[in-house]
């Protein structure tokens, strides 16, 4: 399988000294990877940087087998994403917040638009003003606009955040229909380890900066009763603790 | 190119959907109306002995260029930096398949297209008040309309600024403030610090003067070509090399 994000030796420092240390990281063609980790630990930074946010300080990263850098129209054509809060303006309407993004790719039908929409079940609230949205229609809506252009790789950061049970299966069950029909990959990030490991097929886990974990969740659950014990023990191994 | 064009047209359909610009330009009619309104009662009062007729577009054009047009460029490109990056919009424009540098000069051209929307939209409101009022001249409203489309050249300098500002600054009403405040200065400087406020973007404000009936040698006009065009440059590039690095 080909790679579809290559990352090598990333980093990227905040003001503050946090950020992300060395990070090297493959998704490959078809993978739903997740980024398990605790608030802090880099997740969100690594994905501002593969979508052009952050601006990193050393490292290479390949999309596509193409360097971000050099071809970031061409590869963000192919790319969705949901980063921290859903970017949504609140004086339009679902509607037309849909069609805003849709209008900097050019040639999405409307169909398409009411489409995604249906899809997680904002088609009757189309018409409304997304400022006026609850906190899980806002994700709801962000979502919709990650899958507006059925890209071939999705970066989702914490993306069941603020939906309910039937909302958080319901997105699950999206994405892994959209990684068996289209062949969609996704970086997905999350600090809770039970919903990576009912969603993702390979787990990264950042620890202060750092990946110290990379495995495929089959591995992972192998030795450990669930990826919430895994993830314990990679960060007491991490910390220098012994592990009983 | 697409991509630009496509970046430019949501941009403006961006600042489109805010209502302040729509009573902003309504504001401005309603002055326009006043003002003819204002000439035609001081004529009755005078029973016709003062008659003032007044080339309306020529005359509300000095509110224009050094009023309202800086105010909507303040605002329309606070709306599209400062306060983007405040609400966490920003990034949708910066994670789609364009480039920063893309992205930096389709907003730019979007608060263009809004300026050049009012200048017509302003002239075609004070061409219907001199038909209303019967002081209407064909060539007087042609030459006044050049006047309009030649002042929206040193506008570009003027959105350079404000984009500045806008990269530098924290909040959007400390970009606004600083917009304000600092464009007040360079207009004083305009007035009263001899020579170097004649050197500064913003007494260009009126660049028709220079090409309509101006009788000045071409060595003066291409030097102040080149210092607004050195401005646009200046102030582009500088506000380019921080956005590109700035983490969104």
């Amino acid at each position: 399988m080909s790679d579809v994000i290559s990352i090598s030796r990333l980093t990227k420092l905040y003001r503050n000294g946090r950020g992300i240390k060395n990070i090297s990281l493959t998704v490959e063609e078809g993978d739903i990877v997740g980024l398990l980790g605790p608030n802090g630990s880099g997740k969100t930074t690594i994905m501002k940087c593969i979508l052009g946010l952050n601006r990193f300080s050393q490292g290479e990263i390949k999309v596509f087998g193409k360097d971000l850098n050099d071809n970031f129209e061409e590869i963000m054509r192919e790319v969705g994403a949901l980063v921290e809060a859903p970017a949504i303006h609140k004086d339009l309407s679902a509607y037309q917040n849909l069609a805003l993004r849709a209008g900097i790719y050019g040639g999405v039908p409307q169909a398409r638009i009411e489409r995604v929409l249906d899809m997680v079940h904002l088609l009757q609230y189309k018409k409304d003003k997304a400022g006026r949205f609850s906190l899980g229609m806002k994700q709801r809506l962000g979502l919709a606009s990650a899958f507006l252009t059925e890209p071939k790789l999705m970066i989702l950061d914490e993306p069941v955040n603020g939906l309910d049970i039937e909302g958080v299966v319901e997105v699950r069950e999206i994405i892994k229909r959209m990684r068996d029909e289209k062949g969609a990959s996704f970086l997905i990030s999350s600090h809770m380890a039970g919903e990576i490991e009912k969603t993702c097929n390979k787990v990264a886990v950042m620890y202060e900066g750092e990946l110290i974990a990379f495995e495929t969740t089959e591995n992972a659950l192998r030795l450990h009763p669930s990826l919430e014990d895994y993830f314990l023990d990679v960060v007491k191994e991490k910390r220098g603790e012994v592990i009983i | 190119m697409s991509g630009l064009i496509l970046g430019m047209k949501n941009e403006f359909y961006k600042i489109l959907h805010r209502k302040k610009y729509i009573v902003l330009f309504a504001i401005g009619a309603l002055i326009c109306i006043g003002r003819l309104g204002g000439g035609m009662l001081i004529s009755k009062i005078s029973s016709g002995i003062v008659d003032i007729q007044t080339n309306m577009p020529l005359g509300m054009m000095r509110l224009m260029t050094d009023i309202l047009a800086p105010l909507i460029i303040f605002m329309a490109v606070t709306d599209l930096f400062a306060s983007e990056i405040q609400e966490d919009t920003l990034k949708t424009a910066i994670m789609a398949p364009i480039t920063r540098a893309k992205v930096l000069v389709s907003k730019a051209a979007a608060v263009f297209l809004l300026c050049a929307a009012y200048y017509i939209g302003y002239y075609l409101v004070c061409l219907i008040l001199q038909i209303i009022s019967g002081n209407v001249n064909a060539s007087v409203m042609t030459a006044a309309f050049g006047a309009y489309m030649l002042d929206l050249m040193p506008l570009i300098a003027v959105i350079g600024f404000a984009v500045l500002i806008n990269m530098i600054s924290k909040s959007p009403s400390l970009a606004m403030l600083l917009c304000i405040a600092v464009y007040v200065i360079f207009k004083y400087m305009e007035y009263y610090v001899s020579p170097m406020g004649q050197m500064l973007f913003t007494s260009y404000s009126q660049w028709h003067k220079l090409w309509m009936g101006s009788l000045l040698p071409f060595r003066s006009m291409a030097a102040k070509v080149g210092i607004l065009s050195g401005s646009v440059l200046i102030l582009y590039t500088i506000s380019y090399i921080i956005f590109d690095r700035k983490d969104i």
